[in-house]
């Protein structure tokens, strides 16, 4: 009788699940399956080379931390990660490893963990706590056992630096005020070591001012070598001891960002050490060693490119290049002798496939793919398109096309994107834009003047140009796709996030021939109420820059309302979506009510979603279930487009 | 004799301190305002854990407010008072006098109480989840409250119209109540 019954209820529950199942559109369902955590994330190899770390994510969400043997090909995991709590970690020799775990939003804590093995087998993890409400700074590759940290005494806005024995048995007594290694520094917010361990300088943006300090060797004080606005790029990256020089990233009475090297001694600039015409140098990584950079990476049509410094090059070319396109991979870490290099290949259908390759070997192997399921879709290619704006600047922007688009012309959907200002699209994989392609539309992110990596003149060109020429950019390269004759140019809309939501919203209002509907997610509707409400705790400094760039609503205002989607409701006349975060702290909620309340009243009411749990983006996958689902309803309602049909292969 | 005047005079003042901190709960708005007051539309959005009390100072000496019993989300208190300016100074986490509380005097979260208006100046958000995460912001968001008054209190908000008197012009609430013939 029990037997029955439970095969009565188990009936139940599947009819119940299936149920719920079949409440859920295609494109929800086609949602769930597409934004999945990767498989495996942040992998890093030992410094020698023959062990490999990663997270492994479970279906039930739990985070595992885990050791690849590359000796004897045994995995080990060696921490469950249920509160996905553990937010980096690094290898500080080959047998320890220091963890940061964030308990609250501004709490976090370090853990070293020592790894005990016997016969090429892990046998034990010691795990111990070194500190609370402290970060890794740098894991000091050159020094045994040391590393140092960022620790925040209660209270402080401003850390303290420490170098930590991590074989002592004690921290807290490495903490007194003697060995603070920025005693009688200025506050500063990021620090640079050199080779043998040292804290030589801090750098500081506050109040809209980027300044940095150098520490004298002989007197030991703090030097003041930089002191000037934020929109001029000055970056420490390397301190290079024997020259009394550093490199840095800067633009400098030039347009483009640079690598270049700067004398202390007299506070002027040297040889510029690496450059690409018409490009940002975007980042520099250096090497374990800290006396060498590995690499610099710039963006080249869409994509990150880097410029190898050391034999690292020559090694990638020599190697991955012979049945792989090098140009495709990045080197995400290696051991310290080179001997093993963890290698990244990734393009704009390719979410991810780590390589490993071992030069004693010479066998170059995959590890995994960072996603794999997307194997199981049609995914969209993208192009890069040029276009000419309103005053003659050429705008970048990159389309992708569904891979049915030679069947029929798709329905393209615009995405700036947010911003606006030192912020960018790519032709890197992206999920959103992929999803929206495997359900047959266009996707077109326009590069619009503002756009990181263009140079400064680029960047300046987007001063109080909200509601302005961005948008005439957007519109040129919306025209040139129409112009390409690639896609049905009766059924375009318009979404974007933060900025890009407040140009979606204004470009629909700007161009109703263009755009037959409009969809914003956190996005501002209001400029006065962002300039006043949303940027208030903002210092002088920061709000001078602000009013440079967006306006000053004091003495603007009429203006700014000119501008501003809520006061120009009225002529919306396209369907509209209009989505928000409840614990959004960039754009505040409001902009969201204010919106949907002048649209209501204007009798074009938006489809809505309220997002509760969600902050100012994305930080739950169901965000990206709800709110990209709901677009594709939204999308096809507006435009008029059959059911949704999945692209697989 | 003087020293039994100076203990009745000292009660008298203590009383008179006391109870010029008014509680809000207490006041039940009324259609008609007394000349030289004003309604002041308090809101405070709640996340985390409650405050257990919050205190505003007034115009004048005994003019103190304070609010309590708030809730999870967002919490309307509407009140007649005094014209003039409020500050948010504390928030209390805990009932218990002496307890510890957050000093935000110096924020500059105020609102100017205009006379025969209903004044909103922005919605105080309290975010307490623990002693060290604990955050006070203060957002404009005067659509809700203008949601709020039309939906509680229409006659008071016919009689004494709802403005914004932050720290800048705001021109929302007139766009608001125009109707869409007007524009």
């Amino acid at each position: 009788m029990k037997n029955i019954f439970a095969v009565f209820l188990l009936c139940l529950c599947v009819v119940a699940h299936a149920s719920e199942q079949k409440k859920l559109s295609v494109s929800h369902k086609h949602a769930q399956e597409f934004f999945q955590n990767p498989q495996y994330s942040s992998p890093k190899i030992d410094p020698s080379g023959r062990r490999v770390s990663f997270f492994e994510h479970d279906k039930n969400g739990d985070k595992k931390l885990s050791l690849l043997d590359l000796d004897s090909n045994n995995m080990q995991v060696v921490y469950i990660d249920k509160l996905d709590r553990v937010k980096s970690y690094d290898w500080i020799d080959q047998d320890t490893m220091v963890l940061t775990v964030r308990y609250q939003e501004h709490s976090q804590s370090l853990y070293k963990f020592d790894f005990i093995y016997s016969d090429g087998l892990l046998k034990e993890v010691k795990q111990k706590l070194i500190l609370d409400n402290a970060y890794l700074l740098d894991p000091l590759s050159n020094l045994q056992d040391k590393i140092a940290i960022a620790y925040y005494s209660v209270g402080e806005r401003y850390p303290n630096i420490y170098k930590i024995d991590l074989s002592a048995k004690n921290t807290s007594s490495q903490l007194g005020g003697k060995k603070k290694l920025n005693r009688l520094a200025p506050d500063a917010d990021s620090w640079l070591f050199n080779s043998n361990g040292q804290l030589k300088v801090m750098q500081a943006i506050k109040e809209g001012k980027n300044i940095v300090w150098y520490k004298e060797p002989k007197k030991g004080r703090w030097v003041e070598i930089w002191n000037k606005t934020k929109d001029t790029r000055f970056k420490p990256v390397l301190f290079l001891e024997d020259k009394n020089q550093l490199l840095v990233l800067n633009n400098h009475d030039k347009n483009f960002i640079e690598l270049t090297k700067f004398n202390l001694a007299d506070k002027t600039f040297g040889e510029t050490v690496f450059k690409v015409e018409g490009r940002d140098i975007d980042n520099v990584v250096r090497n374990q060693q800290r006396d060498n950079i590995l690499y610099a990476s710039y963006t080249e049509n869409g994509i990150v490119r880097q410029k190898y410094f050391t034999d690292l090059g020559s090694f990638i070319k020599k190697h991955l290049n012979k049945n792989l396109n090098a140009r495709d991979f990045w080197v995400v870490d290696k051991s310290i002798d080179n001997s093993t290099v963890l290698a990244l290949k990734t393009n704009s259908r390719q979410a991810g496939v780590y390589y490993l390759f071992e030069s004693d070997r010479v066998q170059l192997s995959i590890l995994t793919e960072t996603k794999p399921w997307m194997s199981k879709f049609q995914l969209g290619k993208s192009e890069r398109i040029t276009s000419t704006s309103s005053d003659g600047l050429e705008i970048e922007s990159f389309l992708t096309l569904p891979a049915n688009s030679k069947e029929s012309k798709p329905p393209l959907i615009v995405v700036p994107h947010g911003g606006p200002v030192n912020v960018r699209s790519s032709r890197e994989f992206n999920m959103q834009t992929q999803y929206l392609a495997s359900l047959g539309y266009a996707v077109l992110h326009p590069n619009y003047r503002g756009s990181a990596g263009y140079g400064k003149e680029f960047k300046e060109a987007a001063k109080q140009q909200w509601g302005k020429l961005i948008e005439d950019d957007i519109d040129s390269a919306t025209q040139a796709v129409i112009d390409s004759n690639l896609v049905d140019a009766n059924r375009i809309c318009i979404y974007g996030a933060s900025y890009g939501g407040y140009s979606a919203l204004i470009s629909a209002i700007r161009r109703p021939d263009i755009y037959k509907c409009a969809a914003s997610y956190v996005g501002v509707t209001d400029i006065n109420l962002m300039l006043e409400n949303d940027f208030r705790s903002l210092g002088e400094g920061n709000l001078q820059w602000i009013k440079t760039y967006y306006g000053d609503h004091r003495k603007q205002q009429a203006d700014l309302l000119q501008r501003s989607p809520v006061y120009l409701a009225k002529q919306l006349k396209q369907p509209v979506f209009l989505a928000h975060s409840l614990r959004d702290d960039v754009v505040d909620i409001e902009h969201y009510y204010r919106m949907k309340s002048e649209l209501a009243k204007a009798g074009n009411p938006a489809t809505t979603l309220f997002l509760e749990k969600e902050e100012h983006g994305f930080k739950y996958l169901e965000s990206y279930e709800q709110l990209y689902s709901s677009l594709d309803a939204f999308f096809r309602k507006s435009l008029e487009l059959p059911q949704p049909t999945v692209l697989r292969k | 004799m003087i020293s039994l005047c100076k203990t009745i005079f000292s009660l008298a003042l203590l009383g008179a301190v006391v109870s010029s901190e008014l509680k809000a709960q207490q006041l039940t708005p009324d259609a008609t305002l007394k000349s030289g007051y004003g309604y002041l539309l308090l809101a405070v959005e709640s996340l985390g854990t409650p405050p257990k009390k919050i205190l505003l100072k007034g115009p004048k000496v005994f003019s103190s407010l304070s609010i309590d019993k708030l809730q999870a989300g967002n919490n309307y208190r509407l009140l007649a008072v005094p014209a003039g300016r409020y500050y948010y100074s504390q928030v209390y986490s805990d009932e218990e006098k002496n307890s510890a509380y957050w000093e935000i005097l110096n924020f500059d979260y105020y609102i100017d109480v205009q006379e025969n208006r209903t004044s909103y100046a922005g919605h105080l958000i309290s975010e307490m989840y623990s002693d060290q995460h604990t955050d006070f912001n203060f957002r404009n968001r005067s659509s809700q409250a203008f949601k709020h008054i039309q939906d509680c209190c229409q006659l008071i908000s016919k009689k004494y119209p709802l403005i914004f008197t932050g720290s800048y012009p705001d021109p929302f609430l007139d766009l608001l109540v125009e109707s869409p013939e007007d524009r």
